[in-house]
């Protein structure tokens, strides 16, 4: 008798701490990056977007959309902007060719051909094609079918274009901070400054090619200073995205500004 | 029979687990393997000598013992130069230990080591922060702190911020890195004049031959130089064990036979 009691309280214990509120300040914030067609015509001209919740804006204090920053600390140009938490549409990732490190993005091509019209490799004076790209991927990373590229396919895309003519590419800011007065904010690092050849992984057949190389990987203070990777050409939101008290999801993010 | 065979196998694994050394206070530093005690932290501050750095007051050497880092507790120094308007640049040189007993053969193997080649893992490493006197979280001469601190930001979210002005690249060129083991480290900083500022030396590692890290330091006026090695700071080394090192050279230690007679 006195087992089955203690098998039930047990019970019970287990059961009411699936009903435990932890009160987590961190939350999932889910919404979309809308870039404008009419300064964005191809998806695949466009880079990482960077997206960070921020404290609030500060347009004035470098003269364009800006988030607000913390006290600027030694030699810093600018103050950290410490975000509460952020995002990417889009990750750097290694498209089996050194030429290619740095360059190419996933979530962005459709398929090799795709690939290799934006992003040309030449290879002892010729241009190397879609078969070549397919078999030096092969090699290098031991796939041996097309749906194991993992840059490549049309059900990986991002962005899909809307009736306004606007490409629309859904986000996750994954355990972030929101509370309620936050901003969203985010630039398109359309040049690739953010990526750094110096970092990722060393490269995967180094044993074979003897090369020390690595495979190129996002600088890590992209979302501290901003400021420092964005160039002339690179796109910035413009608008106003307050986060709205309790609100985790919803929200559009229109990346508007051409830095000149 | 089949208890039997349970009991002697407990038995067996007991005595087993007894003959090994399971002693793994060995492994930290603060550990003194001959008094079998544990070293406290040892933290100096500079500004009570009677000749504490100064900013362009040449190269000053010190010692400093071990951290206990699994408790948070560091070992180190700390000592104060006044803002003058001007850059001002902070040098440390931790030491680097040539045994003529240790180095590592392919297999990984503590060997004999004719030539004195450097082993990194036994150097010493010091970080080195700067930051506004008033902003230090730590006690001079009672327990190390940083430059950490806190605000409520207009969300009224509690934010964290480093507020060390001694701001270093790492490999990659990105502000925030620390040098490693037996590395100088350096940075400058613009000081407000009439303002104190507080250096800190913050002991992460000490020669595993003696638990003393001895190291050098400099304050000067303006930027750091473009390269700072091993012979900018002289110092930082123990002197040789009689005969370890070639008599021709009439060198005391092996920092001065690498920096004057090699280079």
């Amino acid at each position: 008798m006195s087992g089955r009691i203690l098998l039930c309280c047990l019970a019970v214990l287990v059961c009411s701490s699936a009903c435990y509120e932890e009160q987590i300040d961190q939350r999932n914030l889910d919404g979309e990056i809308v870039l404008p067609g009419d300064l964005v015509s191809d998806p695949r001209d466009a880079g990482i977007i960077y997206l960070g919740i921020y404290e609030g804006y500060d347009p004035d204090q470098l003269g364009y959309p800006y988030p607000s920053t913390g006290p600027r600390v030694g030699d810093n140009p600018i103050g950290d902007a410490l975000p509460y938490g952020g995002t990417s549409v889009g990750a750097y990732t290694y498209a089996c060719y050194r030429a290619l490190r740095c360059q190419v993005i996933s979530g962005r091509y459709q398929s090799l051909e795709s690939l290799l019209e934006t992003n040309p490799v030449e290879l002892e004076e010729e241009l190397v094609d879609a078969e070549d790209l397919y078999d030096q991927c092969s090699w290098y990373y031991g796939w041996n079918n097309l749906s194991e590229f993992s840059f490549i396919g049309t059900g990986q895309m991002d962005f899909v274009q809307d009736s306004a003519g606007d490409w629309v590419a859904p986000f996750r800011a994954w355990h972030t901070r929101i509370p309620s007065g936050a901003v969203l904010w985010a630039f398109a690092d359309n040049d690739f400054t953010t990526c750094s050849p110096d970092q990722g992984p060393v490269n995967r057949r180094r044993s074979q090619d003897d090369q020390y190389f690595r495979e190129g990987s996002n600088f890590n203070d992209i979302l501290n200073f901003p400021d420092k990777y964005i160039t002339e050409g690179d796109f910035v939101s413009g608008g106003d995205v307050v986060i709205e008290p309790g609100q985790t999801s919803g929200y559009s993010l229109r990346v508007d500004y051409r830095m000149e | 029979m089949f208890r039997l065979i349970c009991v002697a196998a407990l038995v067996c694994a007991g005595l087993w687990l007894v003959s090994c050394n399971l002693d793994t206070r060995a492994l930290l530093q603060d550990f003194d393997p001959e008094a079998g005690t544990f070293e406290t932290v040892d933290v100096r501050n500079l500004d009570e000598r009677d000749q504490p750095p100064s900013i362009d007051g040449g190269t000053y050497v010190g010692t400093l013992g071990p951290s206990n880092i699994g408790a948070g507790l560091y070992s180190g120094a700390t000592f104060t130069i006044p803002g003058n308007g001007e850059r001002v640049c902070v040098i440390v040189d931790p030491q680097s230990v040539w045994r003529d007993d240790l180095q590592l053969d392919s297999s990984n193997n503590e060997i004999a080591n004719p030539f004195m080649t450097d082993f990194p893992h036994d150097d010493g490493d010091l970080d080195l922060l700067v930051g506004l006197a008033s902003y230090y979280t730590g006690t001079p001469g009672e327990v190390i702190g940083d430059f950490l601190g806190n605000f409520p930001d207009s969300n009224g979210v509690e934010r964290a911020i480093d507020l060390n002005l001694c701001l270093q690249e790492d490999y990659h060129g990105q502000v925030g890195g620390t040098a490693g083991r037996s590395t100088p480290e350096a940075c400058s900083f613009v000081t407000l004049p009439g303002v104190d500022y507080r250096v800190v030396l913050q002991v992460y590692s000490v020669p595993i031959d003696d638990n003393e890290l001895r190291y050098a330091l400099e304050v000067r006026s303006g930027e750091c130089p473009v390269t700072i090695d091993e012979c900018t700071l002289r110092g930082d080394a123990d002197p040789a064990p009689e005969g370890a090192l070639p008599s021709e050279f009439d060198a005391q230690d092996v920092e001065e036979l690498y920096c004057d007679s090699y280079l």
